[in-house]
């Protein structure tokens, strides 16, 4: 019983090797290979079945990483038997092992959350995992218009982005209050000093910032303290008292990657950055703490919100 | 000692079917408020369905369940005569001949108009179908109908040849052109309007290159003689409840189709 029971386990496991494959002979079809670090996770399951709907009908195989332990040898055996256009990586596990392999084919690439270390790779293309922050201030000042001075603490990685960012809000008539820390000692300081400037604090995708929990929680608990909202770039957030997140809406994330394959394989349209900030929002309004802190909300701003969290 | 009741139980449940409820009894059944709108991307249904689901229950039996697949709506509306449902005015238009006699009884508002149009907007002067990525909110096939309309003179062959890359809202649309995420987008009006209150320095880059003929808003459809759901969704306006549901479908209330309106529609086809 012993042994059938150990070769049922081999055999699922070569099975959990082979791509789910419906390749087709015809030499002008372009192969795409798409690579998921888990299909099992709601947010990249999503984004591949978006991206295999809009490229419906085309040479599409796909191998997920869930169980697998030798992934690196898993995608070179298969790179060493077939030969694609493109290959879609599903998060960091998927593209960090093709990274590894360097293949010459075309690379694009999704839910992966330091993504920024791809941007310059040549011949790799992909989907950033959070809104551009331009679009996710438009969206704090659509919902919230009376919001006129926004906070917000980041570290060395950020401070091209902090500084587009102060560029493009002075268009929507927001002040962006920007504080650099060198290091994590330097955080409860700097939010004391920030919080009673503004009328908002903003989490952006900070390495530094939101290096752990308690960083966060640190952030949460002096905002409250001070009555200050704070506006967020994940849903995730929302639970820990956020009024507002603005994330990457996933089938759009997928979608996006669809149409950069087209026209990576394609050569029919201009590729615009290797890197595409996600074109979708997903939204989620606490309207508990918009009473909390006396918020003036756009009501007509609620044909946009994904999820209210209320009482 | 554990059957005897249950029997009972079947006898009774079978008599009181064949012998009839008190009227009382049949008024706890649910009604179903149907929605789907291939104009609107589909990934709110949850929001969409809590927020019209607290204002029903205080307004008795009812339920709102948007429906994702067009498909499945369409067999719905076929099938259930006992639901209501709100749909696209583009889409009942279609289907309006092929399926059995329905009433369209409420047209949504916003603005106090029940039209509104789609525009093309982008930051290039003119479209180019064999480069161009257009973002939308809409379903493909519904997009494609609008370019059409907007550009009658070219073919649905042409036209088939530009990129769609549906997004959750017309705002996203619009900013995905902001951001040269996309070279244009199938948006409306009141939304390029919205963004130029906020950004005016993106709605000046901004060139609207052309614009659909006026759609009719949202419309409520429903059996003939069922009007109970009718009057619950016509007091929406009445409560914050119901204007949140409203605002959640991009309306401001409901106006009453009269017979006569419908006849007059129906004549000029």
């Amino acid at each position: 019983m012993r042994i059938l029971y150990c070769l049922f386990s081999l055999l699922l496991a070569s099975c959990a090797n082979i791509p789910d494959s419906k390749m087709t002979d015809d030499p002008t079809v372009n192969r795409i290979l798409v690579v998921n670090t888990n299909n099992s996770v709601e947010r990249y399951r999503i984004a591949q079945v978006a991206f295999m709907e809009t490229l419906k009908g085309s040479n599409i195989s796909t191998l997920d990483l869930e169980k697998d332990n030798h992934p690196v040898d898993t995608l070179q055996d298969l790179l060493n038997k077939q030969s694609y256009d493109a290959i879609y990586c599903i998060g960091a596990k998927a593209l960090g092992s093709i990274d590894y392999i360097d293949p010459d084919t075309p690379v694009v690439f999704s839910s992966v959350l330091n993504w920024r270390r791809f941007s310059t790779q040549p011949n790799y293309y992909g989907v950033a995992s959070e809104v551009a922050p331009g679009a996710q201030l438009t969206w704090f000042k659509y919902f919230f218009p009376e919001t006129k001075k926004i906070g917000v603490i980041y570290s060395e990685k950020n401070q091209k982005l902090i500084h587009d960012v102060i560029s493009s809000a002075d268009e929507l008539s927001v002040q962006i209050i920007a504080e650099e820390i060198n290091y994590q000692g330097q955080l409860a300081s700097k939010v004391k000093d920030l919080l009673p400037k503004v009328d908002a604090l903003w989490l952006i995708s900070d390495p530094l910032v939101l290096a752990s929990t308690s960083n966060a929680k640190l952030l949460f608990e002096n905002a409250a303290r001070q009555n200050i909202p704070v506006f967020s770039y994940n849903d995730f957030f929302i639970d820990m008292g956020a009024v507002l997140s603005i994330s990457a809406d996933l089938p759009t994330t997928g979608r996006q990657a669809a149409l950069i394959v087209q026209n990576v394989t394609q050569n029919t349209a201009k590729q615009r950055s290797m890197v595409q900030f996600p074109a979708g929002s997903n939204i989620s309004l606490n309207l508990k703490k918009v009473r909390t802190y006396k918020m003036k909300l756009n009501e007509s701003a609620l044909d946009s919100v994904n999820r209210i969290v209320e009482e | 000692m554990h059957t005897l009741p249950r029997c009972l139980l079947t006898v009774a449940f079978l008599f009181l079917s064949f012998v009839g409820l008190p009227s009382g009894a049949y008024s706890k059944e649910i009604t179903t408020i149907y929605f789907y709108n291939p104009e609107i991307n589909t990934t709110r249904s949850v929001i969409l369905k809590s927020t019209f689901d607290q204002y029903l229950k205080e307004k008795g039996n009812y339920r709102f369940q948007p429906v994702n697949s067009k498909e499945t709506f369409e067999g719905l509306i076929s099938n259930n005569h006992k639901a209501t449902f709100i749909m696209s005015s583009w889409h009942f238009q279609q289907i309006e001949d092929k399926t059995r006699p329905l009433v369209s009884a409420l047209r949504g508002i916003k603005n106090k108009n029940d039209t509104y149009r789609k525009i093309l907007v982008s930051k290039l002067s003119s479209i180019n179908p064999e480069a161009m990525t257009i973002a939308t909110s809409g379903t493909i096939e519904y997009s494609r109908s609008i370019l059409s309309s907007i550009y009658p003179n070219r073919s649905s062959e042409s036209l088939s040849k530009l990129n769609i890359l549906i997004v959750p809202k017309d705002i996203d649309a619009l900013m995905a052109v902001g951001f040269d995420l996309a070279d244009a987008a199938l948006t409306t009006k009141l939304s390029l309007e919205k963004l130029s209150t906020l950004y005016k320095k993106q709605h000046q880059q901004l060139n609207i290159l052309g614009e659909s003929l006026p759609l009719k808003r949202l419309v409520v459809i429903h059996s003939p003689g069922k009007i109970e759901t009718i009057d619950v969704l016509k007091q929406m306006s009445q409560s914050k409840k119901g204007q949140q549901g409203l605002h959640m479908l991009g309306l401001d209330d409901w106006q009453g189709i009269s017979t006569a309106q419908t006849k007059d529609r129906r004549s000029q086809k």
